[in-house]
């Protein structure tokens, strides 16, 4: 293994932020542990469960299977862009309306996932969000129903 | 009851109070603690199931940054206690014995490896990264031994043993109920039905692996533990017996936590050594799990194999239920094994009036990790194979399925009612519940639209699954483990509230529910309320959330301690009036001098006197802090019924959910939205038992379920997690029969949907392909299973 450090320039949520990593470093390590942003949660290291899903110029990654040295000079941005100063945005909102997480683990790569699907298809069916919007994530609490809820209400607020 | 949006009490929908947090990404777990300086653990895990090994681990010692390698010898020789086996808590099965102190979960496979992934070895560095590199270069030899893998192996003639002290692999075998009584029902029965389709082995999987850190502080003498466990306050007792070290010096925070669902209710050997290596270097050191360590060594759930059989006489009456269980206990035998399968064996008889009952209970170890508490625990197979069996029975008679249950639910009028298992169920309406959802899925209807779509070559089916389970655990003396709900609350002197509870929140919205029961009964506003969980530095003491007990004993102790402080409310406001205290009401907030309300005190103002504590009767202490260890007369006995309709295409052996109605009664919501998002998130879990789900080890006792994927079942290797594509939505009705002995009539409400859902989907798909008279399935049943079935093969 290589202790050859490779130097990486990110933008995270709009704030830069220059690193010198391994190149082996995964994007979710950096992002976690040289810039902080523990929302991102490790749950499975295999690209499964979404938990780690991030945006890297505008598109939605999962962050546990990228290498740091292939963002240079990406802009992240993590579910601590959606909200505007602490207030919540509509898909947030309708989260906590419709009782949409439990522990909360998976939440904010959720968050991300559907984030990015809705810029592309703002008018989903119940059943283009289980299939589509949630294909990439996995929740073990709340059986998904008030995810599917929480989506279909955002997508219709952000309509209007 | 206060319902108003504005001031959410007892029967509120209120969102919840932790959401915020994690949506702006500001929850904080166990590793997202910042710490100052921490060493990070790895441990070395046995790559084999059953084998003796030496470890050279010369190269990853002389590594830059590694501080330590600890193996079995090197922790043995060191002056640290050596951390001792788990203790067993709960007592065994009546009449029993128990398995001794041989069995109890090692910390370290000392003398051998037992099952792949048991601990051999820590490595110790100063970054994780460094410990993870250091891992690899540690050098384990292996002389492999003959490994059982399923209980069925266990038990064969010339099998090796898990452990040289029991060479049969038999640690525990015993009975519940009346044999003779059910052998005579059976003799007497006009129609048995049969099952051994097993309830397989699943794994919990929470989204978070587990982690843990340990804090030693020299000077105070202080072992602080930040750690993903559902029980703090009992994590402190059995890290103070395990590490030889004093309890009143230990201290456990649980951060926000990704999921539990009763794999977290006990600690595992990794937790003891972080804190060991912590003792034992005098620093900080830190453990975080991969998911394959996690799938490798949390405990599974389930793991029953064994025969059913239900015994049912001309009329329809059910006369008998006969169970003969082979229990895999994984290598080791901790907290509580041979209790587990008592509980389920008490409600064996589920929602029915059944004369009698006789389950016998053989627990075996084999070479596999071990099997412990998981949703719905011991009831699931109970539960699902009834079920299963009334269908079967039922079908056998030709009799209507609905009806044959409704026939043999245990009447309003019965209750307490003690069933042939040993429970005695509190209080209940089985068939008004159940009648609830035969309307929501328009039974009759959907009978006649299965009967015309049959001829068309159209496949529906729908299948009942009845449930209750052991909720609210428990009265003390039900089992041999504290099982009281702690709680306190303290009155500020400006009136605002601090409530303090022993229960370990995760998921359950206990900083919401629990506020609102306090809101409720104290009669102040909700946002006056503040709860405090998940630390043994807040709260005096605890015994954590699982067995769906938080509601009934948590919400019990707060309602118990506030009625205690409304008590005493009036007594300083009876002093302040001049009057007695049968003079005083409290209502809305506000003492008052009984009908004329002519003096009046709000409740701050009360609160500010008990502090102060100048003006109030001489044989009060000031202040205003109450405290319970509530003991509740019984368990708590929720139930309900859930029903699938499913769509068979019997060209692939596919098929669609149609509908899924679950009718449940929990006694009083504190908060329904919760309530329901409970109910769904149990289904999904039962749903992954019928149809993804299964823990699948080599015939070497290798784990190859060991990452999570997300095809099905059939290929090997991986472990299938529902996705949100596979679950349906869910029609909730509910009814409300309150606990008569709780003091809120709550009764819990954490695992319907794990018990119930995977006899309702098993048998909505088998009345499906009913035309083609297929023999039962086993779970999780795939398409192949299907197609298989209607095709009269073995699935």
């Amino acid at each position: 293994m290589s202790s050859e450090h490779v130097d990486v320039d990110l933008t995270v949520n709009g704030e830069p932020h220059s690193v010198s990593v391994e190149p082996r470093e995964l994007l979710s390590q950096t992002l976690r542990e040289r810039v902080g942003c523990t929302s991102i949660n490790i749950g499975c290291e295999s690209t499964l469960c979404g938990a780690c899903t991030v945006h890297a110029d505008g598109k939605a990654v999962k962050s546990c299977t990228r290498l740091t040295v292939q963002e240079d000079g990406a802009a992240i941005q993590t579910v601590q862009s959606l909200a505007d100063d602490g207030v919540l945005g509509e898909l947030q909102t309708a989260f906590t309306e419709e009782h949409a997480l439990q522990c909360g683990y998976c939440t904010p790569g959720i968050l991300m996932a559907v984030d990015e699907y809705l810029d592309d298809n703002p008018d989903p069916s119940r059943s283009e969000i289980r299939t589509e919007a949630l294909q990439g994530n996995l929740c073990r609490c709340t059986g998904y129903e008030n995810i599917v809820d929480a989506i279909d209400v955002a997508a219709n607020a952000l309509e209007e | 009851m206060a319902t108003d949006p504005d001031d959410p009490g007892i029967g509120s929908e209120t969102p919840r109070r932790e959401d915020t947090r994690v949506l702006l990404g500001e929850s904080k777990g166990t590793d997202d603690i910042e710490l100052s300086d921490p060493l990070h653990a790895q441990f070395i895990r046995s790559e084999n199931a059953h084998a003796r090994y030496t470890i050279d681990a010369a190269d990853a010692r002389a590594m830059d940054g590694v501080v330590a390698v600890y193996t079995a010898d090197d922790i043995e020789a060191s002056e640290t206690p050596t951390p001792r086996p788990f203790t067993l808590f709960a007592a065994p099965m009546t009449g029993l014995d128990y398995p001794d102190e041989a069995l109890w979960q090692r910390c370290l496979g000392a003398e051998k490896a037992h099952y792949h992934g048991e601990i051999l070895g820590v490595v110790v560095a100063e970054t994780q990264r460094i410990a993870r590199d250091a891992l690899a270069a540690v050098d384990v030899s292996y002389d492999t031994l003959d490994p059982v893998v399923t209980p069925q192996a266990a038990l064969a003639d010339g099998a090796p043993a898990v452990h040289d002290d029991v060479p049969d692999n038999v640690v525990f075998a015993g009975g519940q109920g009346d044999e003779a009584a059910t052998a005579d029902a059976f003799e007497q029965a006009a129609y048995t039905a049969e099952l051994h389709k097993d309830p397989q082995r699943i794994s919990p999987s929470p989204l978070e692996p587990r982690s843990a850190i340990g804090r030693y502080d020299a000077s105070s003498g202080q072992l602080d533990f930040v750690a993903t466990t559902q029980i703090p306050h009992a994590y402190r007792r059995l890290m103070a017996q395990m590490l030889s070290y004093p309890e009143h010096r230990i201290d456990v925070t649980v951060p926000d936590m990704g999921g539990g669902f009763g794999a977290r209710q006990h600690p595992y050997p990794a937790d003891a050594l972080v804190g060991w290596c912590a003792v034992d270097l005098e620093a900080t050191v830190k453990w975080r799990s991969t998911r394959t360590e996690n799938q490798l060594v949390e405990n599974d759930g389930r793991g029953y194999e064994g025969t059913w059989e239900l015994a049912m006489d001309e009329t329809g009456d059910i006369l008998g239920l006969r169970a003969d269980i082979t229990y895999d206990l994984g290598a080791w035998v901790a907290r509580g094994a041979a209790s587990l399968a008592e509980a389920g064996n008490l409600l064996m008889t589920g929602l029915y009036d059944i004369p009698a009952a006789y389950s016998h209970v053989t627990g075996v170890v084999t070479n596999t990790a071990r099997i412990d508490a998981y949703r719905g625990v011991s009831s699931v197979p109970m539960i699902m194979m009834l079920e299963r069996l009334v269908s079967k029975v039922a079908k056998q008679a030709d009799m209507d399925p609905a009806e044959v249950r409704k026939r043999n639910f245990v009447e309003p009028d019965q209750f307490p009612y003690e069933a042939a298992g040993g429970a005695l169920y509190d209080s209940g309406d089985y068939e008004r519940n159940f009648d609830l959802g035969l309307d929501a899925v328009d039974y009759e209807a959907f009978r006649q639209k299965q009967a015309r779509l049959r001829e068309e070559g159209r496949y529906l089916g729908v299948g009942f699954s009845c449930w209750t389970e052991v909720a609210g655990l428990g009265p003390c003396g039900h089992i041999d483990v504290a099982s009281w709900g702690y709680g306190s609350v303290q009155i500020h002197p400006t009136g605002e509230v601090t409530v303090y509870c022993g229960g370990a929140n995760h998921g359950q919205g206990h900083e919401t529910s629990l506020a609102q029961v306090a809101a409720d009964t104290l009669d102040v506003p909700y946002d006056d309320v503040r709860v405090v969980e998940n630390s043994t530095k807040e709260v005096n003491e605890g015994v954590g959330t699982y067995a769906s007990r938080t509601a009934a004993l948590g919400g019990g102790a707060v309602t118990k301690c506030c009625e205690k402080v409304v008590q005493k409310g009036k007594a300083v406001a009876a002093h302040e009036f001049g009057v007695s205290v049968e003079d005083v009401t409290y209502r809305d907030g506000t003492f008052a001098t009984v009908g004329d309300d002519a003096q009046s005190l709000s409740f701050g103002e009360m609160a500010s006197k008990a502090h102060l504590g100048i003006d109030i009767p001489e044989e009060l202490e000031p202040g205003l802090e109450e405290q319970t260890y509530y003991d509740p007369e019984n368990c708590t006995w929720p139930f309900g019924t859930h029903i699938a309709v499913v769509e068979v295409d019997p060209e692939t052996g596919e098929f669609d959910f149609q509908d899924y109605v679950a009718t449940e009664d929990c006694g009083v919501q504190i908060n329904p939205t919760i309530v329901e998002g409970q109910i769904v998130g149990g289904i999904a879990q039962g749903l992954g038992q019928a149809l993804y789900e299964t823990v699948e080890y080599g015939d070497d006792g290798t784990l190859l379920s060991d990452t999570f994927r997300t095809e099905r079942v059939g290929s090997s290797g991986g472990y299938t997690l529902p996705k949100a594509e596979h679950v349906p939505d869910v029609t909730i009705r509910s009814t409300e029969t309150p606990s008569p002995h709780t003091p809120h009539g709550a009764k819990g409400m954490g695992e319907s949907g794990s018990i119930a859902a995977p006899g309702a989907i098993l048998n909505a798909v088998e009345d499906a392909i009913e035309p083609f008279d297929p023999e039962p399935m086993t779970p999780p049943i795939t398409p192949e299973k299907i197609w298989r079935a209607i095709r009269g093969e073995d699935a």
